[in-house]
C-alpha cells in the first residue's frame, strides 16, 4: 500500500517525460528533414561530385587540376580582388550615408532612406543593365561625350556590385550608428576633444562591430553575386560566372562542383565571422541618453551633397533602365516607343506568369516553413534546438549559384524519390525558399521573441493545450512577422537569378532569369523592359499587401504590424 | 591653475533657456567665488541640470551672459572653457583603459607624453585606483568608475569642476564614502566646484552654499543651516526637510492671527504676509491651551516610527504634523483634543515668489 502511494505519483511524470522526449525528437525531425533534403543534401552532392570519380574512387584530383591551371588561378584572384575593393567601397559609402542620416541634421532624411533601399526592389542585375546603358559600349556617356570608356571587366563589376550591396551594408550600419550615447559625446567635449577626435574616440569604437559586420556581409554578397559579372564582367572571369560557364557551357559538372566548393568556403567564413561579430555589437544601456545631432551647416551641407550624389547615382542607374525600355533604340533613337514591351521572344510574358506563380508559391511555402521552424526551435530543449537553429541559418552561407548547382546535381537523378520535382516550378519555389531560409527564419524568430512569454503561459494555465495556445494566441500575435516573411519571399523570388539559373527549363523560365538571357542574347532593350515590369510587379504587390494589411487592421482588428520590414 | 581670488570668479547674469516654448531656466543671477563649493538643489525638472549644462557650454543660453574671471564665455565652446565634468552615469569611454580615460583630456590639451603619464599616475593615486590603471571600465565597480571619472575630470587642472548628480547611480554606502572623498578633494585642491543634486543631505554634506531651485528659478541661496532653519519660501521649507505651512491672518503692521488668537513671531514680518512655516519637531505638546502661542488641536492619526512618534493634528481647520521624541506611552485616540505650543523663535514667516 505504502509503496504504491509513493510510486504512483512518481511513475506518472517519468513515463510522461519519456513520451515527451520522443515526441520532441519526432517534431524536431519534422523540421529537420526538409532542411536536410533541400539544403544539406544538395551541398553534399556538390562535395561528392567534386571528389568522386566515375570509376568510384575518391580523390582531390579535380581540385589539383583546377589549382594548377593558371587561368583558374587568375579567376580566383579576380574574384577576391574585385570583391575586396567592392566591399571596401560599399562599406565606406554606406557608412557615410548612414552617418549622414543618423548623426547630422541633413534635410529630407526619409527621401534618402527610401532611395538607398530601392535596389532591394529590383532584380540584382538592374544595376548592371543601368551601368551598361550609361557607361557601356553603347552607353550615353560614350555616345554623347565622345569618350571611349571600356566599362566591361573589373570596374563594371565593381560599380554594379557596390550599387547592389549598398542597401544591405547601409541597413547594418544604420543599426550600428543608431546606438549613440550622448553622454559620452558630452564627456569628450568637456575634456577638450574636437569634432574629429570625438568621431575617432566615441563614434568609431561604438560602431566598430557594426562596421566589421557590414564588411563581412558585403564580402559574402559581392563574392557570390552572379548577375552583375555576367553582364559587365567581359573577360574578367570570377568564380560565380565560371561555375555557370563550366556547367551550362561545357557540362563540366566536376569542375563546376570544385568551383562551387571553392566559392562556398570564403562565404562560409565571412558569414560565420559576421554572425560572431554581430553578437558582440554591444547593445546600448537603458540609461543612455540618445544622441541628438545639432544643426550645423558646416557638416550638414557637405553631407547633403554626399547624400544627394549617391542617391542621384542610384536613381540614375535604375532610372536609365526604365527610360531605355521606353525608347525606340537606346541611345541612338530616343523617341518614345512601347515596342519592347511586346516581349516577342520565346517565353515572353509567360515568364512573368512563371515568376508570379513561383513567387506566390515561395511566399506561401516560405511563411509556413519559417514560422513552423521558429515555433519548433522555440519549444525544443537545448541540444536539439542548437542543431535545428544551425541547420536553419546555414543557407545564409550558401551562395545562390552553389545551391542551384547542388539542386541540379541532386534532383536531376531518377534514382531519388523526389525526382518528379525536377523541372517543375515547385522546385524553383523550394530552391528560393531554402536559399533565403536563414533571413526568413530570423524574422520569424524575432517575431516570436517579441511576444510576451507570459501570454503563452497564461493561456496554458487557463487550461489550453500547446496546439490551442499556438493557434489562438501565438499565431495571431506573430501574424505581422508572417506578413513580413511573405513579402520578403515574394520580393526575393521575383528578383533572384543566381540559384535558379541552373534550374530553368523551356516554359519554366522565371522573368528575372529571362532578363539575363535576353541581355546575353544582345536583346538589351527587351531586357530593360522586362526588368522594369519586374520592378513594377514587386512594388505593386507590396503596395497591395500593405493596403490589405491596413484595411484588415482597420476593419477586422488584425494586429497592426510593428514595422513592415522591406528586406 | 589660474585661481582668481575674486568673489565673482564665475558670474551668471540674466540666464534663460527655453526648450520648445517651455522655459527650463529663467532670469538666473548668481556669482560664485573662486574655490567655493556650490550646490544646485531641487526636484527633477527644476532646471538645475540645464543650468549646469549651460555653465559647461553643452547648451547655449537664449538670454544672459556667463563670465569667468571677468571674461565673457557665453559663446565659448565647451572644450575651450576648460571645465571638468563628472556625469551621473560615469560616461567613461568603454573601449579605453582607466589610464587612457584619465589621459584623454590631457592628450586633447596637447600635454607631452611624459607629463601626461606623471599626471595620470598622480590622479589615480589621488582617487586610490593606481592599481587599476590597465583595467577597462566594465571591470570596475560603480564607485570605482565614478572615481576614475573624477580623476579624468580633474586631470587637466580645470578652472571649475562640474558634478551632475554624480552619486545617484551608486548604492547608499558607496555614495556616502564618495561624497566624503569629493568634499575632501575639493577642499584640498581648492577647486571651484558646482554640484547638482536632488538630495538635500548630499547638498548639505558637500556644499558651502546651496542654491535651491524650483521651476527654472532660484528660490533661495544660503548655507546649509540657513536653508534649513530659515527657509524663505514654503517650497524651500518643504523640500529641505518637512515643514508645516499654516495659513494666518496678517494685518498691515505685521501682526499675525491664528485661530482667532494673536500669533507672536520673533522674526520681523513683512506686511501682507499670510503664511508661516514651522517644522514638525519644533511644535511642543503642553498641558493647557492657555497662554501666548498655545492652541487647541484635535488628533487625526498617530504613527509610531521608533525614535519619534508622528502626530497628524487638525489646528484651526488645517492639517499639521508634529514629531514627538522621547515620549513612551502616547495613547491618543482620533478626536482627542490636545494643546500645542508653537515657539515664536521657531516660526518662519514665508514669502512667495
Amino acid at each position: 500500500m505504502s509503496t504504491e502511494l509513493t510510486a504512483g505519483p512518481m511513475a506518472g511524470p517519468i513515463r510522461w517525460r519519456l513520451g515527451r522526449g520522443q515526441i520532441e525528437i519526432l517534431i524536431a525531425l519534422l523540421a529537420m528533414l526538409p532542411l536536410a533534403l533541400f539544403v544539406l543534401y544538395p551541398l553534399w552532392t556538390i562535395l561528392r561530385e567534386s571528389m568522386h570519380h566515375p570509376d568510384g574512387h575518391w580523390s582531390l584530383d579535380y581540385y589539383d587540376l583546377y589549382i594548377r591551371d593558371p587561368h583558374f588561378r587568375q579567376t580566383i584572384f579576380n574574384t577576391l580582388n574585385v570583391s575586396f575593393w567592392a566591399t571596401m567601397a560599399t562599406v565606406l559609402i554606406a557608412f557615410g550615408y548612414a552617418y549622414a542620416l543618423k548623426r547630422t541634421q541633413a534635410p529630407a532624411k526619409w527621401l534618402w532612406h527610401s532611395v538607398i533601399l530601392l535596389p532591394l526592389f529590383a532584380p540584382s542585375l538592374i544595376q548592371a543593365l543601368g551601368v551598361q546603358f550609361l557607361l557601356g559600349r553603347n552607353g550615353v556617356v560614350n555616345r554623347y561625350l565622345g569618350t571611349d570608356i571600356d566599362i566591361y571587366g573589373f570596374w563594371g563589376i565593381l560599380i554594379s556590385n557596390v550599387l547592389y550591396g549598398l542597401p544591405h551594408a547601409y541597413l547594418v550600419l544604420m543599426v550600428a550608428l543608431s546606438g549613440a550615447d550622448a553622454r559620452l559625446y558630452d564627456a569628450a567635449k568637456m575634456l577638450g576633444a574636437g569634432g574629429f577626435k570625438r568621431f575617432l574616440s566615441v563614434t568609431l569604437p561604438a560602431a566598430k562591430y557594426g562596421i566589421l559586420s557590414a564588411v563581412f556581409l558585403g564580402f559574402a554578397i559581392n563574392i557570390s553575386e552572379f548577375g552583375n559579372p555576367m553582364v559587365l564582367g567581359g573577360d574578367y572571369n570570377v568564380l560565380a560566372t565560371e561555375i555557370y560557364n563550366q556547367v551550362a557551357g561545357q557540362a563540366n559538372f566536376h569542375l563546376g562542383a570544385v568551383i562551387g566548393v571553392l566559392l562556398l568556403l570564403p562565404v562560409l567564413v565571412a558569414v560565420v565571422a559576421e554572425k560572431w561579430i554581430a553578437r558582440r555589437q554591444s547593445s546600448i544601456s537603458a540609461q543612455a541618453t540618445p544622441y541628438r545631432p545639432e544643426r550645423s551647416w558646416r557638416l550638414d551641407g557637405p553631407m547633403l551633397l554626399f547624400l544627394g550624389g549617391v542617391a542621384f547615382i542610384i536613381v540614375a542607374v535604375m532610372g536609365v533602365v526604365i527610360v531605355a525600355s521606353f525608347t525606340r533604340l537606346w541611345p541612338y533613337n530616343l523617341s518614345f516607343s512601347l515596342q519592347h514591351y511586346r516581349l516577342d521572344v520565346p517565353g515572353g510574358y509567360g515568364a512573368l506568369w512563371v515568376s508570379l506563380k513561383m513567387s506566390l508559391m515561395a511566399a506561401a511555402i516560405g511563411v509556413v516553413v519559417a514560422t513552423i521552424g521558429a515555433l519548433i526551435v522555440q519549444k525544443l530543449s537545448s541540444r536539439l534546438r542548437q542543431v535545428l537553429y544551425l541547420m536553419s541559418v546555414v543557407p545564409a552561407a550558401v551562395p545562390g549559384m552553389v545551391l542551384g548547382l547542388g539542386y541540379v546535381m541532386a534532383f536531376n537523378n531518377p534514382s531519388i524519390p523526389v525526382y518528379w520535382l525536377y523541372g517543375s516550378i515547385l522546385l524553383l519555389s523550394l530552391c528560393t525558399v531554402y536559399h533565403y531560409h536563414a533571413q526568413a527564419f530570423l524574422i520569424a524568430t524575432t517575431g516570436l521573441k517579441q511576444i510576451d512569454n507570459g501570454l503563452q503561459e497564461a493561456s496554458q494555465t487557463l487550461g489550453a493545450g500547446v496546439l490551442h495556445t499556438t493557434r489562438h494566441v501565438t499565431l495571431p500575435l506573430i501574424s505581422p512577422a508572417m506578413i513580413n516573411i511573405g513579402m520578403f519571399y515574394f520580393m526575393h523570388s521575383m528578383a533572384t537569378i543566381s540559384a535558379l539559373i541552373f534550374l530553368v527549363a523551356p516554359g519554366k523560365t522565371p522573368a528575372a532569369v529571362s532578363v539575363l538571357l535576353l541581355n546575353d542574347a544582345g536583346n538589351w532593350p527587351q531586357a530593360a523592359a522586362f526588368a522594369t515590369i519586374i520592378m513594377v510587379t514587386i512594388v505593386v504587390a507590396i503596395a497591395l499587401i500593405r493596403v490589405l494589411v491596413w484595411l484588415g487592421s482597420r476593419l477586422m482588428a488584425w494586429p497592426q504590424p510593428r514595422a513592415l520590414q522591406t528586406i | 591653475m589660474t585661481t582668481h581670488q575674486a568673489a565673482d570668479f564665475l558670474r551668471l547674469s540674466g540666464i534663460g533657456k527655453t526648450y520648445h516654448g517651455t522655459p527650463a531656466v529663467r532670469d538666473i543671477d548668481l556669482t560664485i567665488a573662486a574655490g567655493e563649493s556650490v550646490c544646485f538643489l531641487g526636484p527633477s525638472g527644476c532646471g538645475k541640470t540645464t543650468l549646469l549644462r549651460l555653465i559647461a557650454g553643452l547648451e547655449t543660453p537664449d538670454a544672459g551672459h556667463i563670465s569667468l574671471n571677468g571674461a565673457d564665455i557665453t559663446a565659448t565652446p565647451p572644450r575651450s572653457r576648460h571645465f571638468g565634468m563628472v556625469f551621473q552615469s560615469y560616461s567613461l569611454f568603454p573601449h579605453l583603459t582607466v589610464g587612457k580615460n584619465v589621459a584623454y583630456g590631457l592628450r586633447c590639451r596637447k600635454w607631452n607624453a611624459a607629463d601626461a603619464r606623471r599626471r595620470v599616475l598622480e590622479m589615480l593615486d589621488l582617487v586610490q585606483l593606481a592599481d587599476h590603471i590597465d583595467k577597462l571600465p566594465n571591470q570596475l565597480s560603480g564607485g570605482q568608475q565614478q572615481r576614475v571619472a573624477l580623476a579624468r575630470a580633474l586631470a587637466a587642472q580645470p578652472h571649475v569642476l562640474l558634478l551632475d548628480e554624480p552619486f545617484s547611480a551608486l548604492d547608499a554606502k558607496v555614495r556616502g564614502q564618495l561624497r566624503a572623498d569629493v568634499r575632501e578633494l575639493q577642499s584640498r585642491l581648492g577647486i571651484t566646484t558646482i554640484l547638482v543634486t536632488h538630495d538635500q543631505e548630499e547638498a548639505m554634506a558637500v556644499a558651502d552654499r546651496i542654491v535651491v531651485m524650483n521651476r527654472g528659478q532660484i528660490e533661495q541661496i544660503g548655507s546649509g543651516p540657513e536653508i534649513y532653519h530659515a527657509p524663505d519660501t514654503a517650497f524651500v521649507g518643504r523640500f529641505v526637510g518637512d515643514m508645516n505651512v499654516l495659513q494666518v491672518l496678517g494685518d498691515t503692521e505685521g501682526r499675525l492671527m491664528l485661530a482667532g488668537k494673536p500669533l507672536s513671531v520673533n522674526e520681523a514680518v513683512r506686511p501682507g504676509c499670510d503664511r508661516v512655516g514651522i517644522r514638525p519637531e519644533s511644535i511642543q505638546l503642553v498641558q493647557d491651551a492657555i497662554g501666548p502661542n498655545h492652541f487647541q488641536a484635535s488628533v487625526l492619526k498617530t504613527q509610531f516610527l521608533g525614535k519619534q512618534t508622528r502626530l497628524d493634528l487638525l489646528l484651526d481647520g488645517q492639517e499639521i504634523q508634529v514629531d514627538v521624541y522621547g515620549l513612551r506611552d502616547i495613547a491618543f485616540v482620533p478626536g482627542d483634543l490636545i494643546p500645542v505650543f508653537l515657539p515664536p523663535n521657531e516660526i518662519r514667516p514665508l514669502n512667495e515668489h
